[in-house]
């Protein structure tokens, strides 16, 4: 194996991984929408504010570990 | 890759599968970024309906005269704001009691069945008690918000939600 394609193949796997944690956390945000927008629908107005952080955080680490996938082309340059 | 071992034309023509699946994911993986942005709009844009929602001061509003409404009957109307709906029902002669229409579960229209005595929600079938607005049965688990009532001079007047 050519130490370019050797290379391809490490970077498949941080993307994998990478996307994985991506998904879940996607997963965890449309959860936490739907509680949210049942709640409201509920008429409980109180959980928009904790629903709001927790998928802000999550949106925060997602840009975060996409920063990490789009920084792996570089770190071969 | 190319190996001796495959067919000419695909020699000809090799497909860097490690490189297209790295794109791919790639991708994939902005994708869903920007996917996870659109639902923490959406969070915020929630939150903010809530906020605005919550800073409403509901004004007296006269709803309906004394003998309008039978005992047993009921009258609509929209209190705090025109996008609230709430139900104003006679229970017993001297005795007026008012809700949002809006049920607990999902914020279907409920609706007064004066036969069977109760408050009902027609989507999921849930049931509320008239006089308290407590949830009796089916999937709702909070009461129907109150609405503060104020009988003066034969009129009847929706002044505050509880």
């Amino acid at each position: 194996m050519k130490p370019r394609d050797l290379r391809r193949k490490q970077q498949l796997t941080a993307i994998d991984t990478s996307l994985a944690f991506i998904l879940l956390l996607f997963a965890a945000q449309v959860w936490l929408l739907t509680a949210a927008v049942e709640a409201d629908l509920a008429g409980n107005h109180g959980i928009g504010l904790p629903s709001l952080l927790a998928s802000g955080f999550c949106f925060l680490l997602n840009t975060r570990l996409l920063k990490y996938i789009l920084d792996l082309d570089k770190w071969e340059r | 890759m190319n190996t001796p071992e495959q067919p000419k034309w695909r020699q000809d023509f090799p497909v860097e599968w490690a490189e297209d699946h790295y794109v791919a994911r790639r991708e994939f993986a902005k994708f869903l970024v920007l996917g996870s942005l659109g639902l923490f709009v959406g969070s915020v844009w929630l939150w903010g309906k809530g906020l605005l929602k919550r800073n409403v001061t509901p004004e007296q509003l006269a709803v309906a005269t004394v003998d309008e409404v039978p005992v047993g009957g009921v009258k609509l109307f929209r209190f705090p704001t025109a996008a609230d709906p709430a139900i104003l029902i006679r229970v017993e002669e001297q005795r007026f009691v008012a809700y949002s229409q809006k049920c607990t579960h999902l914020s279907c229209a409920v609706y007064y069945d004066a036969g069977a005595g109760s408050i009902r929600c027609p989507c999921h079938h849930g049931f509320f008690d008239p006089t308290s607005g407590r949830p009796t049965a089916g999937p709702p688990d909070r009461p129907l918000p109150q609405i503060d009532l104020l009988v003066a001079q034969g009129r009847i007047y929706a002044v505050g939600v509880r």
